[in-house]
């Protein structure tokens, strides 16, 4: 089950996903074990800075312009390269839609 | 039939099934909302619909705010209709309850233009719904199929939670209503977004595909067009505080709450779907709009997904200043388990799924219990709270006003 457990985990919403939702917040250098579309066990991976608590964490690396990936379907894109266990949110993707190209 | 393939309404003359038994008072024109108020102040089973609805709007608003009116009035939650107009109101208070009573009920009209005087108006009025509240407590609810149910669903305050519980529960009850033979209707175009693509893959004939993309392209080119950074509207700082981090990500949770089933049909704001099954009402994600959009397609009941944080500590509607719209009922439906102690304020908790508390299909089930009990009677959290507040309804102006 997933909160009851005392370790941090992260929902990995798709299998296709770049990134993981977590469940709980994370301090830097604390593991986190991911979970599956069906809150089945998908391996682990570590925190590289401090996370809130359902913001998203990398769960691959991600390059520079590269898409991400979530819910199975492109959210946004790098502004800057992302590294497996970074904080994913605004200071580094920006929408595609609406932004009008800004950064 | 067990609990679950069907629910106990009202009746209505044109075959429509009311989940609730209202005496609806329509004002014409927002010069006509005092006589509204007026005429209900002694009937506690009228529901004065107050709106903004004036006389500066051209020709497309008025046809809007007209298709919308004629539609509340339609409602099936609605038992009976008064609508009252000056008489010089850019909507024909007669016009619109002609049109209204075509939907099988009791409906009158009542102009201070026809009556003589304002207080003319009030005295008729009163003695009206007076006779109706007598004549619409005799009704009784009867077994009804699912097909005759409407249901709208809407997220708001949304965070990164909405898409992984209270979304996906509510998409896998919307597609049980739509294979039963019910009608669910979504909206909030700008939050299509970015998932457009995906409602446009299960759209029902390729003329609704195109419909899908081109409400979509519209409104997208419309903000462009205005040069403002939508960032920071769309999504909201309580959407970024709470994980979202585009509109894309925003329009991709929301539409889960659609569920899986085709999309039938595209209709502007003000209309009816055409037949039963998934619908997309084009309007944007402005709650009181939207929430008359619904009611005027005939929705008798709406299921509202809040993600947490913030919105989710507003006991009152989000984006109101009331406690709902009461021609359509609320089911308040929770995804954040942060906000767990905040849970009484909704009809159903699905943080249970993230905090492992319950299983999807356990959060699927009480959802699904509380859309049929509600449909058959059941107060929701919302009905019961206390709203002195008055909201006037917006209507959808696309302008220019004048």
């Amino acid at each position: 089950m997933v909160a009851t457990s005392t370790k941090p985990c992260a929902l990995v919403a798709n299998e296709k996903d770049s990134v993981a939702i977590l469940l709980a917040p994370v301090a830097q250098g604390e593991p986190v074990t991911l979970l599956g579309p069906d809150f089945g066990s998908a391996g682990a991976v570590e925190a590289r800075g401090p996370i809130e608590p359902f913001h998203k964490i990398a769960i691959r690396k991600i390059a520079e312009g590269e898409s991400i990936v979530k819910l199975g379907e492109i959210i946004g894109r790098a502004t800057c390269p992302i590294a497996r266990g970074d904080h994913v949110h605004v200071h580094n993707v920006v929408g595609v839609r609406l932004s009008g190209g800004a950064r | 039939m067990t609990r679950g393939d069907s629910f106990r309404g009202f009746r209505r003359g044109d075959g429509q099934v009311g989940i609730r038994n209202l005496l609806l008072v329509l004002p014409a024109s927002q010069c006509a909302n005092q006589l509204a108020l007026e005429c209900s102040a002694d009937a506690p089973g009228a529901f004065p619909l107050l709106h903004t609805q004036p006389c500066a709007h051209l020709g497309e608003d008025n046809e809007a705010a007209r298709r919308c009116l004629v539609g509340l009035g339609r409602n099936p939650n609605a038992a009976a209709v008064l609508v009252v107009g000056i008489g010089c109101d850019s909507l024909s208070a007669k016009g619109m309850a002609e049109e209204i009573s075509a939907a099988g009920k009791p409906v009158k009209w009542l102009t201070v233009e026809s009556c003589g005087t304002w207080e003319a108006v009030v005295e008729h009025g009163r003695a009206w719904l007076a006779l109706l509240e007598s004549k619409i407590s005799s009704q009784r609810r009867e077994e009804v199929a699912l097909s005759d149910l409407t249901l709208g669903v809407k997220c708001g305050g949304s965070d990164s939670t909405s898409a992984v519980a209270g979304n996906p529960a509510i998409g896998q009850a919307v597609d049980r209503l739509v294979e039963g033979g019910g009608t669910v209707v979504f909206s909030e175009t700008t939050e299509l977004i970015g998932a457009e693509h995906l409602l446009m893959a299960r759209a029902a004939t390729p003329r609704m595909r195109e419909e899908i993309q081109s409400v979509v392209r519209r409104v997208e080119e419309s903000i462009l067009a205005t040069g403002v950074d939508p960032r920071g509207t769309q999504p909201t700082p309580g959407n970024i505080a709470g994980g979202l981090t585009t509109l894309e990500e925003k329009s991709l949770g929301g539409v889960i709450k659609t569920g899986s089933c085709p999309i039938s049909g595209v209709f502007p704001w003000g209309g009816r779907p055409e037949g039963a099954g998934l619908h997309l009402v084009d309007c944007p994600a402005n709650v009181p709009q939207l929430l008359l959009g619904w009611a005027a397609a005939g929705a008798q009941l709406l299921v509202f997904s809040v993600g947490g944080g913030l919105p989710a500590r507003i006991p009152s509607l989000i984006g109101t200043n009331v406690g709902g719209l009461p021609l359509l009922p609320i089911i308040k439906v929770l995804s954040n388990p942060r906000d767990r102690d905040a849970a009484s304020y909704f009809d159903v908790d699905a943080s249970t799924i993230l905090d492992g508390r319950e299983s999807m299909n356990q959060v699927v089930l009480a959802l699904w219990d509380r859309i049929i009990g509600t449909a058959s009677g059941e107060h929701t959290y919302l009905e019961d709270y206390p709203a002195p507040a008055v909201q006037i309804w917006e209507m959808l102006v696309r302008g220019p006003t004048i």
